[in-house]
């Protein structure tokens, strides 16, 4: 048995689709349903064909709505609704087929690795932004499960041992009480929540763009997911305000020149910070290309390669500022993983700069 | 000169002399190498020389791409003042002293060349070095012009140096003129490192000189006095230079092949000539308005290095998937990730050039050896 059956008809965008959605979530949908979010830098044919060439392909069309199958060598084949958003590039595939086996096995890797795309990702702040919000419009508010990680070498403040990193994964109906102790005490930060509104919404949310409906109502997930989709466009905005180009310089020489995007910190690095920093890129699968870095106002640059998404790019920081300069073929997944990365091991406060 | 003032591709000169002449002394120098290898302090020493050269070469180049970004086409400068970078180390096609940028105003055929010393350790050599850089650009002025793309009427002189630095080279400078040293007017830029950022701006505060002396005879002079700022401004981001360490040149240039292995799902562990010469000849990564040639040449030194240095192997075509090319190398040097193969790269070449040293410092000895034992054979004639 694959995804859900939509009746056949025209969907315009996402917005017509999700409205579809909630409004027959109930007889459509006997599962949970999982709506994973995503970024993509390709026009939407681009996008198709990378999927194809993924070894997806498109088995139903409804309009701006598709219905894509990759048969990735499980019981069954995957399969998803997709809506691909023209005017800011969003994505989302729509499936209640399995998290831990048909969605762990295509879309999430597929999100993860390829260049030129990257799952929404959704900062700590905006999950703890997210859960304030929840609980001030109702009180009942519990939050049941939670991941909560400290990684290594953060500056969060934590009452207890600050020095070591942890990840606690938590059970139990006083979720949210333990998640804002844990947070306060142990310098956590929260990765996945699940909600249980009571008799309104039941859902689970994770840092990696993937929300899971366990019941209630849909159109609030999709406000949720609306919000979050909101913050990650920032970024998007801070990523194409960057560029590489060879500018003309005269006949016979042109330069190699870069417009950088800054992500400011609250949080200062020092100079004697730096072997901790190289370390916790390196543990990320980045690979650091001559760096250099001079000690009293910091400074600091290096040429870095992202394995994940085999692209490069170069940082400049002072104690501040981190600059990010793409090389050559920017990549907007390789943009968003670095931000997340200097979220999670550098500064949870870290901002992008305005422009 | 003595044996102390003489850098190391003339002790390797002298050395091949010698060897030649009394072949006795290779075996010579394979003990010194010995006795030096097993002198703690003597190696912890060469470790030392060969990390702060490495340094000081990415410290150089980078203040160099930060004081080439000050001046970037379409750049502030440019749009108020016509001034723009036209090229790194101009005339090293030449193999003539150059300096390590040329910046052009074109509608006034006026040009600037810019030294940047990092530190400053001989103030007299860094502009002996400008002077004769100028004297380059002005014998070879035809031959530059139509590289550039323009004439030269006039040409002015500067170096960039870190804030710190400034007082000890005008100090310098002050002296040369006092002393009618100076064959150049030689202006003084300084980088700013600071807190909100990175600034070049223009030292005036000459004991000696008038302030219009003291400033470029330009419109560069108000840009620079009030300071040119570049931390927020797009910026040059070149790979490396035509003079860079070879160790820098190393890393880039075969980062970048291993990133394209991987991108194209290729053997990791091998490459051919004809991408390395692509890499090392682009404008992509090296600055230069000739940049085949001295990419070429750049080529030339690093395969000798990498050679020499056992980092690489020349493979039968037959050995390997690849095709594009008629040389086929492998890294001799364990590692099956960018990552892993880099850095043992990286270890590999530190450990030869560490002995290196060590092997120069023995041929040192040979060549005091040598003179001592030559005078004494006078001292009996």
């Amino acid at each position: 048995m694959g995804v859900f059956e939509v009746e056949p008809q025209k969907f315009p965008d996402r917005v017509s689709f999700n409205h579809y959605l909630a409004e027959h979530y109930d007889t459509l949908i006997e599962n949970d349903l999982y709506v994973i979010a995503g970024l993509t830098e390709y026009s939407r044919e681009d996008f198709l064909d990378l999927l194809r060439n993924d070894g997806y392909e498109i088995v139903g069309n409804y309009g701006g709505i598709q219905k894509i199958r990759c048969d990735y060598g499980g019981e069954r084949p995957a399969e998803f609704y997709l809506s691909y958003d023209i005017e800011d590039n969003v994505v989302l595939f729509y499936t209640d087929m399995r998290k831990t086996e048909e969605v762990e096995n295509t879309i999430e890797p597929f999100l993860e690795n390829k260049p030129g795309v990257h799952y929404l990702y959704i900062s700590p702040s905006l999950l703890q932004d997210i859960r304030e919000k929840i609980v001030s419009e109702d009180p009942a508010t519990e939050i049941t499960e939670f991941v909560a990680k400290r990684t290594e070498r953060t500056d969060t403040s934590s009452r207890f041992r600050p020095e070591e990193w942890r990840t606690i994964n938590y059970y139990g109906r006083d979720g949210l009480e333990s998640l804002r102790e844990m947070e306060e005490h142990y310098g956590v930060l929260p990765r996945i929540m699940e909600f249980n509104v009571p008799g309104f919404l039941n859902f689970r949310i994770n840092h990696e763009g993937v929300f899971k409906l366990k019941g209630g109502s849909l159109k609030q997930l999709f406000k949720h997911i609306e919000t979050c989709i909101e913050e990650a466009l920032k970024v998007k905005m801070a990523y194409e305000r960057t560029d590489f180009e060879m500018i003309r310089a005269s006949a016979q020489l042109e330069v190699p020149t870069s417009e950088p995007a800054a992500i400011t910190l609250k949080n200062k690095i020092r100079y004697h910070e730096l072997d901790g920093l190289k370390d916790s890129m390196q543990d990320r699968d980045y690979v650091l290309v001559g760096s250099y870095a001079e000690e009293g106002s910091l400074y600091f640059t290096t040429e870095v390669i992202d394995q994940v998404k085999n692209s490069t790019f170069r940082i400049k920081a002072n104690e501040d500022q981190i600059r990010i300069f793409p090389q050559d073929e920017s990549d907007l997944g390789t943009f968003y993983r670095f931000y997340e990365f200097i979220q999670d091991s550098v500064d949870e406060s870290a901002e992008l700069a305005p422009a | 000169m003595t044996v102390d003032e003489l850098d190391d591709e003339e002790i390797c000169k002298q050395y091949a002399i010698i060897i030649d002449r009394v072949p006795s002394y290779e075996d010579r120098k394979v003990e010194y190498e010995d006795e030096l290898q097993s002198d703690d302090e003597i190696v912890e020493t060469a470790k030392k020389e060969v990390k702060a050269g490495i340094r000081n070469g990415r410290k150089h180049d980078d203040l160099l791409t930060s004081t080439i970004s000050a001046f970037l086409p379409k750049g502030t400068v440019q749009q108020q003042t016509g001034w723009t970078f036209r090229g790194a180390e101009p005339l090293s096609e030449y193999n003539v002293p150059n300096a390590d940028a040329i910046f052009c105003n074109p509608d006034r055929n006026l040009a600037a060349i810019v030294e940047c010393k990092t530190s400053l350790s001989s103030p007299g050599n860094a502009l002996t070095q400008i002077y004769e850089a100028a004297d380059a650009i002005r014998e070879y002025r035809d031959e530059l012009s139509e590289n550039i793309g323009m004439e030269i009427e006039r040409l002015e002189t500067a170096i960039c140096v870190p804030s710190y630095l400034d007082e000890q080279l005008a100090q310098r400078i002050e002296y040369e003129e006092q002393n009618d040293n100076a064959r150049e007017q030689v202006y003084v830029w300084r980088w700013h490192y600071l807190e909100d950022g990175e600034r070049i701006d223009l030292f005036s505060s000459f004991d000696n000189r008038t302030r219009s002396e003291a400033t470029h005879d330009s419109e560069l002079t108000q840009v620079l006095n009030s300071g040119v700022e570049i931390t927020k401004e797009r910026q040059a981001t070149p790979s490396f230079f035509p003079s860079s360490h070879t160790y820098h040149i190393m890393e880039e240039a075969l980062s970048e092949l291993l990133k394209k292995r991987v991108r194209n799902e290729e053997p990791l562990r091998e490459f051919t000539e004809t991408e390395l010469h692509d890499i090392l000849t682009s404008q992509r990564h090296l600055p230069h308005y000739n940049s085949n040639e001295i990419g070429t040449r750049i080529y030339d030194g690093l395969m000798n290095r990498l050679e020499s240095d056992n980092l690489i192997t020349a493979i039968d075509q037959e050995e390997t998937e690849l095709t594009a090319g008629e040389k086929f190398y492998r890294y001799r040097v364990r590692g099956r990730s960018v990552e892993t193969v880099l850095k043992n790269l990286r270890e590999k070449y530190r450990t030869q050039a560490i002995e290196r040293k060590i092997e120069i410092k023995a041929m040192r000895k040979i060549i005091e050896e040598f003179d001592e034992d030559q005078s004494s054979l006078g001292d009996f004639g």
